[in-house]
């Protein structure tokens, strides 16, 4: 099965947070794919957040919310923080419906997020 | 001619006699033109130099690769061998090396054979134990109609599904793992058993997620959890309540408005956090006979067609919303599934899919008749 998902580092000038941003399908061929760089994403940025853009995410499935589940626990061991932005339509609802957003901090865009931790 | 052929060693005997011989011929007509000491000394200088040439040829040769063929021989005939130790250069010690690297690798397929029969043998006890925990007939139910059908992506599915009876109430639950395999399966057959033993001593949906999450946190280190729908009838009183543990929607279709309405199970997935107590809640359901229940997997609503499309909640809404005014529980599922099936087309399976629909009221002796009323297994063929 092809591989749809591609994650990129956006150039944000500002030490308290590292953000990526999600493109395509987040499910298990899209997992498999980038495991090693997700798993670099998790152990390479010591900032106080790790946000996730799932902005330009299309789909989302069970697969990738264990992997959220788990980011968030790996990154709570070392008191940093996992937050998503940007998620809508079907991946928000997804994200919604599994409870995610009980347990991660979400906001509706990367702007947001930024006011809130400067506030 | 043929015996001389099978070996080199004897070839090379043959060789030698008709040389013998043709030298035997030479040296008479040479001694009719030279001394006899003459022809002695030209026939002893030439003997020498054979003998060494077939001494030579003997020890790097003959004997060499007599040692490779005897492994040979030894691997044909499913006998032991060994590797053939050889530090040459030369074509002797390719064959030597070539015939090592084989059986390394004949050495290394053999084992992955046997792992994977051995995995093999595992999964298929594993299948097997996951199918005998899920039910293989849709039970009968008072008051209620439930008709469950379910089909797992590979041997070991995520997906599953239960009723459960105690003496006031039935349960139904529909959950689906993070994943598939064994450890998906492992965690399926866990929450099946805590729920099948939380009943027996709660009376609501709520309080049995509450302690199966608790269970299952304590024990499943990993993030694994698994989405639930736990729904419960009183048959008493006629309530129906469910808890939602992070799982799909659920669709109610009121036959009197001939209108779907999709209600959040809410709730977070069992095994998320170690409390749930504060993250899901208890919702009641009123139903009036002939009204419908739809539970499903992702597995539905994420299914794709040849474009990508997904099936999504507004068709299955569509669905629902065309066949439920003229079918029963059964029929509703069937049809359903058909639209499904029909929307994939040639498309692959990516992920289970259980589809559970319930009817408030009894089933007719007609509906009880239906093919696709007693089994759980969902239908392979619309044709």
């Amino acid at each position: 099965m092809k591989n749809y998902l591609s994650i990129s580092r956006l150039g944000i000038d500002d030490e308290r947070f590292a953000a990526f941003e999600f493109t395509g399908s987040f499910d298990s061929v899209g997992f498999k794919h980038n495991f090693t760089l997700l798993q670099a994403v998790l152990e390479e940025h010591d900032s106080e957040y790790l946000v996730f853009d799932f902005g330009k995410l299309t789909f989302i499935n069970s697969r990738a919310v264990g992997f959220l589940i788990e980011a968030m626990n790996f990154l709570q061991e070392s008191n940093r923080k996992l937050v998503l932005v940007g998620a809508d339509g079907l991946v928000k609802d997804v994200l919604q419906t599994t409870g995610v957003f009980e347990l991660i901090a979400f906001y509706p865009s990367l702007d947001a997020f930024k006011v809130s931790i400067t506030t | 001619m043929r015996v001389v052929r099978k070996s080199l060693a004897r070839k090379v005997v043959f060789l030698f006699l008709i040389f013998a011989v043709v030298l035997g011929v030479m040296v008479y007509h040479l001694s009719l033109l030279l001394s006899v000491d003459a022809v002695y000394w030209l026939v002893g200088y030439f003997g020498l130099v054979m003998f060494s040439v077939l001494v030579f040829y003997y020890l790097n040769v003959i004997r060499p690769l007599r040692k490779v063929v005897e492994q040979m021989q030894a691997l044909l005939l499913g006998q032991s061998y060994k590797e053939v130790m050889s530090y040459r250069m030369d074509e002797i010690g390719v064959v030597a090396y070539f015939f090592n690297q084989v059986t390394k690798s004949i050495g290394k397929i053999s084992g992955d054979l046997k792992e994977h029969d051995r995995m093999l043998d595992e999964l298929s006890v594993a299948s097997q134990l996951q199918k005998e925990i899920l039910p293989a007939q849709n039970p009968e139910v008072e008051g209620l109609t439930i008709v469950a059908k379910s089909k797992p992506l590979n041997e070991l599915g995520g997906d599953s599904f239960n009723v459960f009876r105690t003496k006031e109430r039935v349960f139904v639950y529909i959950g689906d793992v993070t994943g598939h395999g064994a450890a998906a399966a492992l965690i399926m057959a866990m929450v099946n058993t805590l729920i099948g033993v939380f009943v027996d001593i709660n009376d609501s949906p709520y309080k049995v997620l509450v302690d199966v999450n608790r269970y299952i946190k304590t024990y499943v280190k990993r993030a694994m959890f698994m989405t639930l729908v736990l729904l419960s009838y009183d048959y008493a009183t006629g309530k129906i309540s469910y808890a939602g543990a992070g799982h799909e929607n659920i669709i109610i279709y009121r036959k009197k408005y001939g209108e779907c309405e999709v209600m959040m199970s809410g709730g977070i997935a069992l095994g998320m956090v170690p409390d749930n107590s504060n993250l899901i809640k208890e919702i009641n359901v009123d139903l009036e006979d002939g009204d419908f229940i739809i539970l499903y997997s992702d597995g539905i609503v994420d299914a794709k067609n040849t474009a990508g499309d997904l099936y999504g909640l507004d068709r299955l809404k569509m669905a629902v919303k065309e066949y439920a005014q003229n079918y029963q529980a059964a029929g509703l599922n069937h049809q359903v599934a058909r639209d499904v099936a029909v929307f994939m087309g040639n498309t692959a399976q990516e992920d289970d899919m259980t589809l559970i629909v319930i009817q408030k009221g009894e089933p007719t002796p007609e509906e009880k008749s239906d093919i696709n009323f007693s089994s759980t297994k969902w239908v392979d063929n619309f044709a």
